[in-house]
């Protein structure tokens, strides 16, 4: 079993880190600036960085991390092609520095040597692939090859050490996983980036080649505002997924204030477990929604059950069958979550073929379903009970152990402890008034009595 | 010197015929900014370059036509509705500009001395932008127009409920048209024509936008049958409530924005009713104790305030319980689709029970009349029932009226 790791080691690593970033930062801006000069234009940094910031980005919370969908990449883009490396460099550091006021300042200061590295480093590239550096003179034949090859390939570049960097941060600050997080930047970050290289070398064919200059800042603008406008859809996109999952957990919880904190709790460790699993993102997204919703057909069974103080009668058992189904027909006309159904509807379905609704078995139960019965039995020992307190983190994740291979997945249990160890996921909600263990809120309780498929009753495993 | 330069008519043909395949709805029209674009930029390269004369604009008008019905043909294979009306204001409006710049005689040759290639290249831009702006200003207008006649509405309100992503693109349209027209003699149509750039990713945007109104949609449709599939009400009660607040919130003139909002709260009316101890019968929110109702008031606005939904909804399901006569002895400010919503919501109460009985929903309503229910709205409802033969059901299908 992994031990809890310090924090304290964990904020020096990410200073070292941060360090090392703006020192390479800086030595990457000297070199260029030394061998290439500093940019032609000073007025050019102002008026590219008025625009930019006229129209400031907008933040999507991907996996643990923030990921950063707006124009920031575009102004050392554009400083590469009309301000040489030292220029792309400079601007990348007041991209970093856009986001005052909204981010820590460490952030801030890790941001704006990210950005400068990503400039200099795709300036040498296009430098070095033989990029003309003088566009002014560029014309109709001596486009492609001269101009356009080089800087698609500074843009890969500035890409990829975007991706590298964060995903760096992440793994040190956050636990992230390094690798995952790469694919997940680059999958999600991708088109962005390359939707932002190609207004880059736009703003600079009008300043440089049609001799626009300053002006180009103010014919663009529309163009470059329609552009972060269509970026801002992103972020309202998952806005409004987690408004809706957020309200269906207000349903049940305003009906059953005895569950309260409970569906995100089990969520957010579907989601790592997922995550853990090395899953792709798409998948961890699903399995997370579907774990803050999985007990969302509860709202169908009558209040006086989902009391804290009621004991479930053997009626009461049978009406409980019929959650997951009910949570299924609830969801079925919104269809960001339909890959998401799978796993609610078997979450109560048991690695042996005892559980319900089904009674599948192993590798009949949709994956999803395996990870959100780990997620909610560790969730359910962790909370407590009448009766009985809520049990320590490492008795919790022993009691969970011993239960992989009859109830639980073994290959999802396996995960189990880095998830909730990585990233401190091992709160569990408190309520004033717990459970009885034989109420019908106790049900994700290992130890609780299992309905069967005929209704009658089962001893506990 | 030929015409036009054969491989930016061939480029242009190309984008024109894209853009026309990749129509979008803002607002009340379908517009096609690429083609937009792609179209007045082609137009306006042979007035920058000096070279202005009919002949050059029947040619300009050849091309642009072969565009725009090559598109209509990838339209037409595609399955695609044509959108006749908002092509021909753009149509109409292109060959409006050939016919100032190339045909009038003078108008050309003196806007060349300011977009010509030997003026500063500022003022280029800025005749270039001024003239795609009449361009696109002409099209939405004349799109607005036709839609102003049809639907018998006046012209300004239509122009002014233009949504404000729709301006942006309008702008952004201009800005790449005006680009275009500087780029091509400079670095070639194949690259220049790449200004419609920020154009296709504003219609990436405006495809997600339409998302995630779906969603938003989605999710008031799912939390409206919670509490139907789990029996606290009535099967088809919250979508029969909605129809009718809306009826009535159209028969007393509500603005658009707040009939959807009264329809969106209808939906949501009973969504408290999740929270009670012990359910109402038949979840008929009429019979249940005054307090228990501004509970289910309560819980209601609470859980759809997590589902993003507008304050103006939020407001009306806050007070869809308030009686009356705090209006009128209080001077309470209840907005009028609150109590819409309790009209309506009483209205079908009574009547589920009275089955069978038309009128004895109605007289009901009328003994709590000017205490609990607004006169004005009970007018409108009296002259919303009265056409329907028994409003016991059949509610269900006019849903979005």
């Amino acid at each position: 079993m992994t031990t809890v790791p310090v924090p304290a080691s964990r904020e020096v690593a990410t200073w070292l880190y941060i360090g090392a970033a703006v020192t390479i930062a800086v030595a990457l801006l000297v070199v260029c600036g030394t061998s290439f000069g500093w940019g032609q234009a000073p007025l050019a940094y102002v008026l590219l960085t008025a625009m930019v910031a006229a129209s400031r980005g907008t933040e999507l919370n991907e996996l643990g991390g923030k990921v950063n969908l707006s124009l920031a990449s575009l102004l050392p883009s554009v400083g590469l092609l009309i301000q040489g490396p030292a220029g792309a460099a400079i601007l990348g550091v007041i991209a970093g520095f856009l986001e005052v006021g909204r981010l820590p300042w460490r952030a801030l200061l890790f941001n704006a040597s990210m950005y400068s590295i990503m400039g200099s480093a795709s300036g040498l590239t296009y430098w070095a692939l033989n990029g003309d550096m003088d566009l002014e003179t560029v014309t109709y034949g001596h486009l492609l090859v001269p101009v356009l090859l080089p800087f698609f390939v500074a843009m890969l570049i500035l890409a990829l050490i975007n991706a590298v960097l964060l995903s760096g941060i992440m793994r040190i600050n956050a636990r992230v996983p390094f690798r995952a997080q790469v694919v997940e930047l680059v999958s999600s970050a991708g088109v962005p980036y390359a939707a932002n290289g190609v207004l880059a070398l736009l703003i600079a064919l009008l300043w440089l080649p049609v001799g626009l200059r300053g002006y180009t800042t103010i014919l663009m603008a529309a163009p470059v505002f329609a552009a972060q406008w269509a970026f801002t859809q992103y972020g309202d996109e998952r806005l409004a997924h987690e408004r809706t999952v957020s309200s269906l957990v207000g349903a049940i919880e305003t009906k059953a204030p005895g569950l309260v904190g409970q569906a995100d709790a089990v969520g957010a460790l579907s989601r790592a477990l997922a995550a853990e699993l090395g899953l792709a993102p798409t998948e961890i997204q699903a399995i997370g929604t579907a774990g803050t919703l999985h007990d969302l057909g509860l709202v169908n069974l009558p209040a006086v059950m989902l009391s804290p103080d009621q004991p479930a009668g053997a009626d009461d058992l049978e009406t409980l069958l019929g959650h997951p189904s009910a949570g299924v027909e609830l969801l079925h006309g919104i269809s960001f979550v339909q890959a998401s159904l799978d796993a609610l509807a078997f979450h109560h379905e048991r690695f042996d073929g005892t559980g319900y609704p089904d009674g599948l078995q192993g590798d009949q139960i949709p994956l999803g379903a395996r990870v959100v019965a780990v997620a909610d039995a560790f969730v359910a020992l962790r909370t407590p009970r009448a009766g009985r307190p809520a049990l320590g983190v490492y008795a919790a994740l022993d009691q969970v152990d011993g239960m992989a291979g009859t109830v639980l997945d073994p290959a999802v249990v396996r995960v189990l402890p880095p998830a909730v160890l990585s990233r401190r996921l091992w709160t569990a909600p408190e309520h004033v008034l717990p459970a009885r263990a034989d109420s019908v809120l106790a049900h994700d309780e290992p130890g609780f009595r299992r309905p069967t498929l005929l209704g009658t009753e089962v001893d506990p495993a | 010197m030929s015409l036009v330069d054969p491989l930016t008519a061939a480029v242009a043909v190309a984008w024109i015929a894209a853009g026309e395949s990749l129509r979008a709805r803002v607002g009340f029209v379908t517009t096609a900014p690429i083609s937009t674009a792609a179209a007045v930029g082609f137009v306006l390269v042979p007035l920058g370059m000096g070279n202005v004369s009919p002949l050059v604009g029947v040619t300009i008008l050849g091309v642009v036509s072969l565009g725009v019905v090559l598109g209509m043909a990838v339209r037409a294979l595609r399955g695609l509705p044509q959108q006749l009306v908002d092509l021909s204001a753009q149509y109409a409006a292109l060959l409006l500009l050939v016919v100032c710049l190339y045909v009038v005689p003078g108008v050309g040759t003196a806007l060349a001395r300011t977009a010509g290639a030997q003026a500063p290249v500022a003022a280029r831009a800025a005749t270039f932008v001024a003239v795609a702006l009449m361009t696109t200003g002409l099209e939405g207008l004349g799109a607005a127009l036709v839609r102003s006649r049809r639907w018998m509405i006046p012209v300004r309100p239509l122009i002014r409920g233009f949504p404000g992503p729709g301006w942006l693109l309008g702008m952004a349209v201009v800005a790449s048209a005006a680009s275009i027209a500087l780029a091509v003699p400079v670095i070639g149509p194949l690259v220049a024509f790449l200004f419609v750039w920020p154009l296709i990713q504003a219609l990436v945007g405006l495809a997600r936008q339409g998302t995630v109104r779906a969603t938003f949609r989605e999710s008031v449709q799912a939390l409206s049958n919670l509490t139907e599939v789990s029996g606290l009400t009535r099967r088809g009660h919250a979508a029969e409530v909605a129809a009718l607040s809306a009826d009535l919130a159209r028969r007393l003139r509500m603005p658009a924005e707040d009939v959807e909002a009264v329809t969106f709260a209808g939906l949501l009316h009973d969504l408290g009713q999740t929270a009670l101890g012990s359910p109402i019968p038949e979840g008929a929110t009429v019979f249940a104790a005054p307090a228990d109702q501004l509970a289910i008031a309560d819980h209601s606005t609470e859980i759809a305030r997590r589902a993003g939904v507008s304050d103006r909804v939020l407001a009306i399901l806050h007070h869809q319980a308030a009686p009356y006569r705090e209006v009128r002895e209080f001077g309470e400010a209840i907005p009028l689709g609150a109590r819409i919503l309790k009209v309506a919501n009483a209205y079908l109460d009574y009547d589920a029970v009275a089955q069978g009985r038309p009128g004895a929903a109605l007289e009901r309503i009328h003994l709590g009349l000017g205490y609990e229910y607004d006169p004005e709205v009970v007018d409108a409802l009296e002259r919303s029932v009265s056409g329907r033969p028994s409003a016991s059901r059949g509610w269900v299908d006019v849903r979005r009226g």
